[in-house]
């Protein structure tokens, strides 16, 4: 252990200056200071051992209030709900709206609310989305249940204008339905393979038929684009493409 | 004969319920004027001083019952001294809500304003150094410079090896002496 010649020898080796201060003492006490001060500390205990004084209030002297933590939630609670109590706030801008404040005028479905959450929760899960399976369009069919209904009036017309004396025996039947305006009945009576029949042997009839059902009318060429151009019409058919309108 | 009790028989008096108050106050008295000072030196104004002093005090007091007879009363105590010191300006440095120079300035303020306060003085220009310090190291300089504390005891109380506690001790004589002839 290092005796009090070293340390003042250390300290002379290191500063002079401040080994020459040594033993100064600048700062002064009350007088009689230490004289009572025990006293004033054993004062201090028993007080606070009869509960008198709380010594925890005299140890945090620089801190805190008595009690200070004990009500602090409290406290800070109170002051929440007075700022937050929204219908005190109210009743203080206006007792009328405060009056009527519960009162609903609005309903709801029954259960709505009891089905809600499950509405919701399912919209919110990942659904797998519907398949739903297609039968392939039977363009075909269309193609040719469409061509037959214009040929049918094709031929009905080339009928009615040439020699009555050549007609045979489909062609009255044609007539027959004509007059009796029942081509709709009698095409009903065809059977899906009559159709597919026939439509296979007069394909360009087909797509004729097709174009003029789907085709937009106002895309087609005018009066005046057929006598500016006489290729109009030839122009308009090339920029058709079948595959698309089939699409 | 009895105020040169040393700290075994003063513990036991301590302890012993019949003699619990009067060993106390001996204790007190023993150690009160070192004690005062430690702190004085520290928290600078003589009402902090006082405040820290009783309510170090009355931690003996509290704990005195379970102090370990294996460290020294004396040691003890320190430690106490120092830690509530040290809680004492960190408390201060909170309320001002002061950065740790702008605290440091302020306990170098409150040496100015001692009643008998002289800048051209060589003694005070000592304490307005000393209050420049960074904590620790200004703990560490009172207790060697001021108690004459060797290296192995102030190493108990502040928990801290001696090399450490002997750089600090340097570094702290060098700036005091610096700031002193500088200003």
């Amino acid at each position: 252990m290092e005796n009090r010649t070293e340390i003042l020898n250390e300290l002379q080796s290191l500063s002079p200056t401040l080994a020459g201060l040594h033993g100064v003492n600048v700062y002064t006490v009350p007088n009689g200071y230490f004289d009572v001060l025990s006293e004033d500390i054993l004062l201090t205990i028993q007080l606070a051992q009869y509960g008198i004084i709380n010594s925890a209030q005299k140890q945090d002297t620089t801190d805190v209030p008595q009690g200070y933590f004990e009500n602090l939630a409290d406290t800070i609670l109170a002051k929440i709900k007075q700022e937050d109590n929204v219908s005190e706030e109210l009743r203080r801008l206006s007792p009328m709206l405060y009056s009527v404040q519960n009162e609903n005028v609005y309903t709801v479905p029954k259960n709505y609310f009891e089905q809600l959450h499950t509405g919701l929760v399912e919209k919110i899960q990942p659904q797998q989305a519907i398949v739903t399976t297609m039968r392939k369009r039977n363009f075909t069919f269309i193609k040719y249940a469409v061509a037959a209904v214009f040929t049918g009036i094709i031929t009905f017309g080339a009928f009615k204008f040439t020699t009555i004396n050549k007609i045979d025996d489909t062609t009255k039947q044609g007539l027959a339905i004509a007059k009796n305006n029942s081509f709709d009945t009698e095409l009903d009576k065809l059977t899906d393979e009559d159709i597919v029949k026939y439509l296979s042997n007069s394909s360009t009839d087909a797509d004729v038929a097709l174009i003029v059902n789907v085709v937009d009318e106002n895309e087609l060429p005018t009066q005046e684009d057929y006598l500016t151009d006489e290729k109009a019409l030839d122009n308009f058919l090339d920029n058709v493409n079948l595959e698309d309108l089939k699409n | 004969m009895n105020e040169h009790l040393d700290d075994k028989e003063l513990l036991a008096q301590f302890k012993d319920p019949s003699s619990k108050e009067k060993g106390y106050t001996r204790i007190i008295k023993k150690y009160q004027e070192k004690l005062y000072w430690h702190i004085r030196r520290m928290v600078v104004q003589h009402e902090d001083a006082n405040d820290v002093l009783q309510n170090m005090f009355i931690k003996v007091w509290n704990g005195l019952d379970n102090f370990r007879e294996d460290s020294q009363l004396y040691t003890w105590m320190y430690r106490i001294a120092t830690n509530e010191s040290l809680t004492f300006l960190e408390q201060q440095k909170r309320k001002s809500t002061l950065s740790l120079s702008d605290e440091e300035s302020g306990l170098s303020n409150k040496v100015k304003a001692s009643e008998h306060f002289d800048a051209n003085k060589l003694e005070w220009k000592l304490q307005v150094a000393i209050q420049q310090l960074p904590e620790k190291q200004r703990v560490v300089f009172n207790l060697r410079y001021y108690d004459e504390m060797p290296y192995q005891k102030m190493s108990e109380v502040l928990e801290t090896s001696e090399g450490a506690l002997k750089a600090s001790y340097h570094h702290a004589v060098k700036k005091i002496e610096d700031f002193i002839l500088n200003n």
